[in-house]
């Protein structure tokens, strides 16, 4: 299909570029789905520009993932006369497209992606773009011309440094350090401002992060530099000054580089859907959901997500709650019933009316309930640099008064500001920026992608692990398995095959997979929903359904019957079923290992159905508790962390999100990068779960790496305190220390987490040969 | 099923106004490919032929005839080698990849073709100009001034026509290639007008504006300049795009490229110095020169890691595709030279290296490995694609390959060799300090052996280019080129425009730190400008009371000296060891120098330094320069000098004098006021004396020389050669 | 040593012209995407009858 799209516009090229293109057709869904997308309104809200021809628009496609994509979609100008232009941001799996509006609507263009089987994924958020190139400009703007103005200065520096005979080839001295006192102004006034704010904010906030101690040196140097220039009684030390903004920034720039492919911080619209089909006079309309109001009519189809809290209209309908709550299976429920927003109907499509508008329903509580901000604290370098702040400013006091005392107050002032010169913990800044990066970076690859830096310092204080069950240690994609019941003979088999071949719902398809097909007719089929199916097969009536409705078939006097999946057939109950989910593999094993550091719990909003074998799986004596609703997941966290026990909660879907936020770190197992997760600190993927146990370890050793960092940074400090406070220090060992300990440090940082690299991919590749597939084409990317 | 894609494209609607069709020109590219090859081969022939000059300096086929004596043949090498090979290759580099690149044909098909004949017309000039010794003696810029305008203009034009086919493109996102390229055009216009400041005082005669030490260190700035910016960054460009072409895969880190570019361009610019260690250059200059010559290896290797790490993977292709062979090996040479010239800056390795074999060992490195083979590689995969076949030969571009390689191994080994053995005999000293090799000619006759195998290994290049010629004739033979190719994309989006109806001044009003950096940048262009005027008269050189301008005779003299590039063998720099103070005399001071437009420092010692020559301690008879000029084997069996019999021959031609004392007095030369009317005579008053002195001296074999002869004025000026501060010489001597 | 003011001034001049092409490239979103373009240059411009008049068949369609 795709290849006959393209065939048409000679462009097979596509299928030379790579082996494997790999994409593949989305069969023709309903295209309902793309109805709202002619809704003026969501219209606006998307485009990033319009005028009265053309419009533009930023879209997010997750399935880009190769060369061919590329090309396949920038010549998507070919397809269609209507599209002008687009460009792809690889990196961030973005789109931009120009269309002319007339020749081809919004919801054509997303049509045609999606049949090219680039089906984009449109959430509201799109509608409020972070303008975070802007932020990304001036930065760069702040290296590029740090480096320009270092650069430059310590070339007119160096006759000062070699102390060479200038006198006499006029008047040199005067020339360069004039031209060092020009060229570090823009150093000073544009690029340390990414110093001197947080800087600033920190000391407002009273609180003294690394910035503090930077900025004072930055100042120090400055101020020194321009009075000794002005004075003409030396050269400045405006090479050190540029020399050290230039590398710090380079800091910077390797803790800046973050994951633009990875969706983080959705709130709790990201789950939505942009609109819903609202009935008005027995005419649908599409609405976005922002608009919904009380009293609309909304008709919701099938696998659709109920967006507000409503009352159901029609007379019953099956609502998957597994969402908000984690239980699996359907709830049912009849006409005047209230749904909470976030159930998703399964089943035919259903009318409700709307009882609460989004903003203030069940799902906003859950989040409101969860965002208020979880414990954060200060990373290593922001611990230390407290004390190391006062400790200079005292040292520096006490050097200047002692040389007042000794020799004169210039002297003194010299010593002064040389010491918080010297002092100026680079080392320290540059440290754990670009260990912390780079290894940020190589958990990218290895498929668990982390928000900040400090993740990886809090990994190492995790003393508790927390699992949540649907979807994480459970995969979302893979079927689920049933076990046949006892007494079921091949005739009775048939029979349920037969009636179960008539249904599409999950759990008669898995059953049918397992009794194999069968050509038995089947008569009056009718299907209830959210219970179970009736048929004649043969003459005989047959039923399956959930316990409740094989249970009602029953007189009174019958016991209840434990949850499941059970087929009645002329009076005989058999079941249940038991129909369970898959595990992802290595988990047992990984619970395992863990449970030597750590200790674990269970948290499963589903039934406890299932707890015998969670009780094997998990290692003996773990806490195990079902019937979790999405506060009480929160308030279990929130006690263990008050017991002094920082949790680890390994979570998934929304009804997670609390426990995430609450968690001192909230991993989200994700089987898709591009699935959105809750608000968390780091998305896992499904497949490298079971690699926990070594990410952790990994972080341990990240943790180390960055102690050894430090350790090279303050014994460089030391040294330049001895020879400041000696009151030795000149332009030249200035600029010789401070440029030193940087490269030192960065040198090390680089070639350290590059080790780290290859160990790890080393052990991934003793554990599966195949690299994570989703990365595989940027395995080889380097540091830099 | 109106959702079918297909199904939407309706026959009927035309395409849209926004998808443009255009075509790419092909024929520029042929052209200046064509003018490649044919002067990549010309030049290196002329390199093969002033290489067996070397070994057989009394062959026939030049022996006696002044243009092709070595002084003027070397500079046509490194010309044609520089300007017409490599130069020709960059815009057939150029002209292909930019188009492609930008989506857009060239700007101006008429600019490219007036930039092709210009181009051509230079070398041409060039190659008419050199031979009969028009040359203004500065190295890689021997070109006489009016060429020197010629080129002005016509690095313009291209200049104009690729800025213009930036501003027309089709692709918004400039690739790291056309960055390297704009680097190229801005640096090297540049440089070639401020080096080429210089007075002419006739159609084919002008004296720089600076002389001596600033002479030398303008010079030399310009010429490891024109190394970074003609020979290395337009190649780079190339390398960035056509590497990952042939290879079919993505550069190995993009970002990487962009941070090579930019710390490159920032760093390349301030390296000159390095090229005057231990020269009469302030010290600070040259230790400048060395720190970040030095710092040149991290951007340097970026650029070659990135160029090596994107054939990773399809290292088995290497081995089949002779394409991706060529390019590994350039880039590879790359990689080596650029390590070895910072090497070469280091002080205590230039003390050895300088004025040896081994800078032109590296220099070879650089030209025949990165330049030539990347070219070749190019030639290669371009040739097959735009004649729209496939390579005649595959086998005969590997033998290519092989032929090549070997005359590299060939050419540079014996001649690394050649420069440290003849770097350390100038070195050595016996127990009771006496210079092992006081003679010259000793460390010469010693490598003459590495200097035939450098012949033979300059031959066996050639050759392979001759194969490749062959093999490239062939492949076009079967192909069919496409004068112009058809192509089509959409027209550029303009995203980024800045916000309508919005007045400057307000712009500026919200960005307040920018404007300080524009002010900033405003300041320093203004310093710039104001500084220079105020400098270009005013000379701080220290002088030294003693130093005297040269007489007409000598200045007539010096001019001969130039003529016949005599800098190309002959330093005149000695340098502060006590190896050369021993051999030469006191070391060279800058004040010396004052009077020198141009400085004749020069950069190789095939023959001895003549700082000094005309100092007692060098002191050899006017008879003796008579004969050695008649026949350097006469006085000096075994020396490898050319005979310069024309001097002898010709006339002096004296018409240019009163010019000559002019422009010297423009340029500060302190001439009494109107000598330039009575120079002539002091000119035949003083050649008089050395005519009689020779015929004295060799009456007895019969010679007999006129006055008014060349060989008179530059025996005159060898006299001069030092004699200025002789006094504080014999006083050096005294102390001792 | 005029000359060197000279030398300085110029150098100091191109560097400028640079950082000013510098800014221009930042300001002008050229890395923002610092990946793609590598993979851009690779592909070739054939547009040989692109004019072809296409038909469809709905048949492979779902």
């Amino acid at each position: 299909m795709v290849y006959e799209i393209l065939s048409e516009h000679d462009m097979c090229q596509y299928y030379d570029l790579t082996d494997h293109p790999g994409i593949q057709l989305k069969k023709g869904k309903s295209r309902q789905r793309f109805a709202y997308l002619d809704h003026p309104k969501i219209i606006s809200q998307l485009l990033d520009y319009q005028d009265q021809s053309r419009s533009s628009i930023t879209l997010y496609l997750p399935q880009i993932h190769c060369a061919s994509c590329i090309w396949l979609i920038e010549n998507l100008y070919k397809l269609h006369p209507g599209i002008q232009q687009t460009r792809v941001f690889f990196m961030k799996k973005q789109v931009q497209i120009t269309f002319l509006q007339e020749q081809i609507s919004l919801r054509a263009l997303v049509e045609l992606l999606t049949d090219i089987g680039y089906e984009p994924s449109i959430h509201l958020q799109d509608g409020q773009k972070s303008s975070g190139r802007h932020a990304d400009t001036s930065f760069y703007l702040k290296l590029g011309i740090a480096g320009f103005c270092f650069g430059n200065i310590m070339l007119f520096s160096f006759p000062e440094y070699l102390g060479l005979e200038m006198t006499g080839a006029g008047g040199f001295h005067q020339f360069f350090s004039w031209l060092n006192l020009v060229l570090a102004l823009p150093v000073l006034l544009y690029s340390a401002q990414v110093f001197f704010r947080p800087a600033w904010q920190g000391i407002r906030q009273r609180r003294i992060n690394i910035d503090v101690p930077v900025s004072i040196g930055i100042l120090a140097l400055f101020i020194r530099s321009l009075i000794e220039i002005l004075s003409q009684t030396g050269a400045g030390y405006m090479d050190s000054l540029a020399g050290l903004v230039f590398f710090l920034l380079i800091g910077k720039w390797f803790q800046r580089k973050s994951y633009d492919h990875i969706a983080f911080d959705k709130d709790y619209t990201g789950y939505f859907p942009i609109a819903s089909t609202r009935v008005v006079e027995g005419k649908e309309e599409s609405v976005p959901v922002m608009d919904v109001v009380q009293d609309d009519i909304l008709r919701i189809r099938s696998q659709e997500l109920i967006p507000a809290d409503a009352v159901l209209v029609s007379p019953q309908a099956a609502i998957d709650y597994s969402f908000v709550t984690g239980e699996a299976e359907s709830v049912k429920k009849i006409a005047g019933n209230l749904l909470y927003a976030g159930g998703r109907q399964v089943g035919g499509a259903i009318d409700v009316r709307v009882i609460k508008p989004v903003s203030q329903s069940y799902l906003t509580q859950i989040w409101d309930q969860t965002s208020e901000t979880s414990s954060q604290m200060d990373s290593y370098a922001d611990q230390l640099s407290k004390y190391f702040t006062w400790i200079i400013l005292f040292i520096a006091t006490l050097a200047g008064s002692y040389w007042w005392y000794t020799a004169s107050l210039p002297e003194a002032l010299g010593v002064f500001t040389a010491v918080l010169i010297v002092a100026c913990p680079c080392g320290l800044a540059l440290t754990s920026p670009i260990i912390q990066g780079n290894t940020l970076r190589l958990f990218g690859r290895q498929g668990f992608y982390l928000k900040k830096a400090q993740i990886l310092e809090h990994m190492t204080r995790i003393k508790h692990i927390v699992f949540d069950k649907t979807g994480t240690l459970t995969s979302k994609q893979t079927q689920e398995q049933a076990e046949l019941p006892s007494d079921f003979s091949p005739e009775e088999q048939a029979l349920v095959s037969a009636l179960t071949s008539q249904s599409l719902h999950p759990i008669s398809k898995e059953i049918r997979r397992m009794l194999g097909e069968s050509q038995k007719q089947v008569a009056h089929f009718t299907e209830y929903k959210g219970e179970g199916i009736e048929g004649w097969i043969e003459g005989q009536r047959v039923l399956l359904g959930n316990a409740s409705f094989i249970a009602s078939l029953q007189e009174p006097s019958h016991a209840p019957l434990s949850p499941g999946t059970y087929a009645f057939i002329h009076g005989k109950i058999i079941g249940p079923f038991d129909i369970r989910h898959d595990y992802r593999e290595g988990i047992g094993t990984l619970l395992h290992d863990l449970q030597s550091q750590y200790s674990l719990s269970l948290l499963s909003g589903d039934t406890d159905r299932e707890a015998k074998r969670m009780g094997q799986l998990f290692p003996g004596g773990t806490p195990l508790h079902f019937f979790q609703k999405p506060h009480d997941k929160y308030a279990y966290v929130q006690k263990l962390q008050a017991e002094e026990q920082p949790v680890m909660m390994v979570g998934d879907g929304l009804n997670d999100a609390g426990a995430l936020k609450e968690a001192h770190v909230g991993i989200a197992v994700a089987d898709t990068t591009e699935a959105f997760s809750p608000a968390c600190d780091g998305i896992l993927s499904g497949d490298r779960l079971k690699h926990l146990t070594r990410f952790m370890r990994w972080a341990a050793h990240n943790q180390q790496l960055i102690r050894w960092g430090f350790l090279i940074s303050l014994i460089y400090n030391s040294v330049g305190l001895t020879i400041a406070v000696m009151g030795w220090l000149t332009p030249l060992i200035a600029a010789i220390l401070m440029p030193l300990s940087s490269i030192t440090v960065v040198i090390y940082g680089m070639g350290s987490t590059w080790m780290l690299g290859k160990r790890m991919s080393r052990e991934m590749i003793k554990v599966n040969p195949t690299p994570y597939s989703h990365h595989a084409q940027r395995e080889l990317e380097p540091l830099i | 099923m109106s959702e079918n894609p297909a199904a939407m494209i309706h026959p009927t609607l035309k395409s849209p106004k926004t998808l443009e069709k255009f075509a790419y020109d092909n024929q520029i590219v042929r052209m200046f490919l064509i003018a490649t090859i044919l002067w990549g081969a010309v030049g290196m022939l002329v390199g093969v032929i002033v290489a067996f000059q070397f070994v057989l300096p009394e062959f026939f086929l030049w022996d006696g005839l002044s243009f092709l004596s070595f002084g003027r043949m070397r500079p046509l090498h490194t010309n044609a080698a520089i300007f017409a090979f490599v130069g020709n290759g960059i815009y057939m580099g150029v002209y292909y990849s930019l188009q492609r690149l930008l989506k857009t044909r060239m700007f101006s098909d008429l600019l490219g073709r007036i930039h092709f004949w210009g181009w051509q017309a230079i070398i041409v000039a060039a190659a008419l100009t050199l031979p009969f010794g028009i040359t203004t003696s500065k190295e890689y810029a021997e070109l006489e001034w009016p060429i020197d305008l010629m080129i002005t203009v016509v690095w313009v034009i291209f200049g104009i026509n690729m800025i213009m086919t930036i501003l027309r493109r089709r692709e918004r996102h400039l690739y790291v290639a056309i960055w390297f390229y704009i680097a190229t055009w801005v640096t090297v216009a540049v440089l070639h007008i401020v080096n080429n400041l210089e007075l002419p005082i006739s159609m084919w005669k002008s004296y720089p504006i600076f002389a001596g030490v600033q002479d030398a260190l303008v010079q030399w700035w310009y010429g490891h300049n024109a190394v970074a910016f003609f020979l290395t960054t337009p190649y780079l460009g190339m390398m960035y795009y056509f590497v990952p072409k042939a290879a079919n895969r993505p550069v190995y880190s993009y970002r990487l490229s962009i941070i090579h570019f930019w710390a490159l361009i920032f760093i390349y610019i301030w390296a000159g110095p390095h090229h005057l260690l231990y020269t009469a250059l302030p010290d600070w200059a040259q230790s400048l020169g060395t720190v970040f010559s030095i710092m040149l290896i991290a951007p340097s290797w970026g650029g070659m890691l990135n160029g090596l790490l994107t054939l990773r993977g399809a290292w088995d292709r290497v081995r089949t595709d002779p394409t991706l062979k060529f390019m590994v090996v350039a880039v590879t040479a790359y990689g080596m030279s650029t390590f070895e010239g910072p090497m070469l800056s280091i002080k205590t390795v230039n003390a050895i290296s300088h004025f040896t074999d081994w800078t032109i060992a590296h220099v070879h490195v650089g030209t025949l490995g990165w330049n030539g083979f990347l070219t070749f590689g190019v030639l290669y995969w371009m040739i097959p694609k735009m004649w729209k076949t496939k390579l005649f030969s595959t086998r005969l571009a590997n033998a290519h390959f092989w032929i090549g390689t070997l005359g590299i191994i060939l050419y540079t080994l014996p001649m690394y060799w050649a420069g440290w053995t003849q770097g350390l005999m100038w070195k050595d000293f016996d127990e009771s300090g006496y210079l092992v090799y006081p003679n010259f000619l000793e460390t010469v006759t010693q490598i003459m052996p590495m200097y035939w195998m450098r012949a033979l290994g300059g031959t066996i290049y050639l050759l392979g280019v001759f194969v490749m010629i062959y093999n490239l004739i062939k492949t076009t033979q079967k192909g069919s080129f496409m004068r112009s190719e058809p192509a089509e994309a959409p027209s550029m989006e303009r995203n980024y425009e800045k916000p309508k109806n919005e007045y400057w001044h307000r712009i500026i009003e919200r960005r307040p730190i920018r404007l300080t950096i524009y002010a900033t940048i405003a300041i320093l262009i203004g310093g710039v400008i104001e500084m220079v005027p105020t400098f270009m008269v005013e000379n701080n050189v220290p002088t030294i009371a003693s130093v005297q301008p040269y007489t007409p005779l000598e200045l007539e003299g010096r001019d001969i000296y130039l003529r016949e590039g005599c800098y190309t063998c002959h330093s005149q720099m000695i340098r502060p060891f006590r190896s050369e103070t021993e051999r030469y005399g006191d070391y060279s001071k800058a004040g010396e120098f004052v009077y020198d437009h141009p400085f004749q420092w020069g950069s190789k010692r095939t023959g001895p330094d003549l700082a000094r020559e005309g100092t007692p301690k060098l002191k050899k008879s006017d008879s003796w320069h008579f004969n050695h000029f008649l026949n350097p084997r006469i006085t000096s069996p075994g020396s490898i000098m050319p005979s310069y019999p024309w001097l002898i021959e010709n006339k002096l031609d004296v018409s240019l004098l009163p010019e000559k004392i002019r422009a010297m007095q423009v340029l500060g030369v302190p001439y009494t006021e109107g000598y330039d009317q009575e120079a002539l005579a002091d000119l035949q008053e003083q050649a008089a004396g050395i005519a009689q002195s020779i015929n004295t001296d060799l009456k007895s074999s019969g010679i007999e020389v006129p006055s008014d002869r060349e060989v008179i004025a530059i025996i005159a000026y060898m006299q001069r050669l030092g004699t200025d501060i002789m006094v504080k010489d014999t006083e050096a001597q005294a102390q001792k | 040593m005029s000359a060197i003011y000279i030398l300085v001034g110029f150098s100091l001049l191109i560097a400028v012209i640079f950082l000013l092409a510098f800014m221009w490239s930042v300001k002008n979103g050229q890395y923002e995407d610092d990946y793609t373009p590598s993979i851009r240059i690779l592909f070739e411009d054939n547009t040989h009858h692109y004019e072809r008049e296409s038909s469809s068949n709905d048949s492979s369609h779902a």
